[in-house]
């Protein structure tokens, strides 16, 4: 598991040297709006790694949509 | 930057028969339906065809524009942007779904001991590195590859003519016409309906006089040869064994004596399923750019790689909800971005027109 982790860390580094460069050459205003958004996407894909290796995830967001559209829609798989 | 990007017609065309033939390389959308499984894509191929013509007419309204631009000039900036951000969360959960499918596909049959995630990991990475690369990339890389694609299902499919049994047809019409007729639908959203992520790869073309050809021909090319695929798997598998097996082309391959056919299919899968998912995260990386006013996609790219790869591990328990999911829910939960909206977009597109007029 920390292992994972660790790996899961690296990824995320070697994410941000790939890109930070490149971002950092932006005019400021999108540059701001880009890091942002950069960050929000980096974090969703992070802490659902994170959460997948420690087993936190809840259910599958398959079986999550299925209950609402069942809810919505009012079909039974 | 973005509208820099351009392609030929027969790129897009390329293109685009790889994004339908996608995970149609291993999963048969009208399998369900047995031994007229046939008629059920012959049905769903006609439909195909309207929904093509909608988004082509879209685009052809919107010149230049791509779907996030063109939801904004229709419902306006909020309700718009609103939209937009369903589509970008709709392409990458399509994304995602696709990478589990070849994740699934290659660990149950090819690399029994590899960790999915692994075997996804490394497709994304492939992926992105096209996307970093731009559109135009990809576009010449499938009009190198596939033309293989075709070689190699005319192959599988010449190889299989002594297993057929044209027997496996009968009995036609078994479960009623209703039956087929509500079975096309799922033909229609997968993997017909699936094309709306077009909408963003359209204004690309270096000739728009050439959409409606390029795109009418592909749906027709690659809908004759998912047909062959089809029926090659009726003739050669029967119905029974077509509506139980996991993946009936990969099955299918496995019946000839003394040769190993299933790589061939793995090998589909990878270049169907790279141009699926490359035009989808392209579809998603160039919606948050547009939706945030911004010039350069490429930032984006490897964030949303890992988080479509992340999804695509969370998304099932197990093979047998995917399945499920795709039987069930899938046309359900794609018909708002497939059908209503783009059929939204063009209503309010003609009145504004109309009122224009007057």
């Amino acid at each position: 598991m920390v292992l994972n982790i660790v790996f899961l860390s690296g990824i995320i580094f070697l994410v941000l040297i790939i890109d930070l460069p490149g971002i950092w050459k932006m005019p400021t205003k999108k540059r701001r709006k880009t890091l942002i958004a950069y960050s929000i996407l980096l974090l969703l894909g992070f802490s659902l790694g994170l959460f997948l290796i420690l087993d936190f995830a809840p259910v599958s967001l398959a079986t999550l949509m299925a209950k609402i559209l069942t809810l919505l829609v009012g079909i039974e798989g | 930057m973005i509208k820099d990007i351009k392609i030929s017609a027969y790129q897009l065309m390329m293109l685009m028969m790889g994004f339908l033939f996608g995970s149609t390389a291993i999963i048969n959308p009208a399998s369900a339906a047995g031994q007229d499984a046939w008629l059920v894509f012959l049905l769903g191929w006609a439909e195909g065809f309207s929904l093509m013509w909608l988004y082509v007419t879209i685009s052809l309204n919107y010149p230049g524009l791509t779907l996030v631009e063109i939801l904004k000039a229709t419902f306006g900036k909020y309700v718009g942007s609103i939209l937009a951000l369903l589509y970008i969360w709709y392409f990458i959960h399509l994304a995602a779904v696709v990478f589990r499918n070849f994740g699934e596909h290659m660990v149950i049959t090819v690399y029994y001991n590899t960790p999915m995630v692994f075997m996804i990991g490394c497709f994304a990475l492939l992926v992105s590195y096209c996307l970093r690369k731009g559109l135009e990339v990809t576009g010449r890389a499938a009009e190198m590859l596939m033309p293989y694609l075709i070689i190699i299902l005319t192959v599988i499919f010449c190889i299989l003519i002594p297993e057929y049994d044209v027997n496996r047809f009968l009995p036609f019409l078994e479960k009623g016409f209703a039956s087929i007729a509500i079975d096309s639908l799922r033909v229609l959203t997968l993997p017909f309906g699936e094309t709306v992520a077009f909408l963003m790869i359209f204004p690309m073309l270096n000739s728009a006089q050439k959409l409606k050809k390029a795109s009418f021909l592909s749906v027709f090319t690659m809908g004759l040869i998912i047909l062959g695929v089809i029926l090659r798997d009726i003739m050669s598998l029967g119905p029974d064994m077509l509506m139980r097996s996991v993946f009936p082309p990969s099955l299918s391959s496995e019946l000839t004596k003394g040769v190993q056919l299933d790589p061939l299919v793995a090998v589909n899968l990878l270049l169907g399923g790279w141009i699926k998912i490359t035009v989808l995260l392209y579809g998603a990386v160039v919606g948050i750019t547009q939706l945030l006013n911004l010039n350069d996609y490429r930032p984006f790219v490897l964030p949303v790689a890992m988080l479509c790869v992340a999804i695509a591990v969370w998304i099932y328990k197990d093979i047998f909800e995917m399945f499920d999911w795709a039987r069930f829910f899938f046309p359900i939960y794609v018909t708002p971005m497939q059908i209503v909206i783009p059929v939204m977009i063009l209503v309010i597109t003609k009145l504004k027109q109309l009122l224009k007029n007057k």
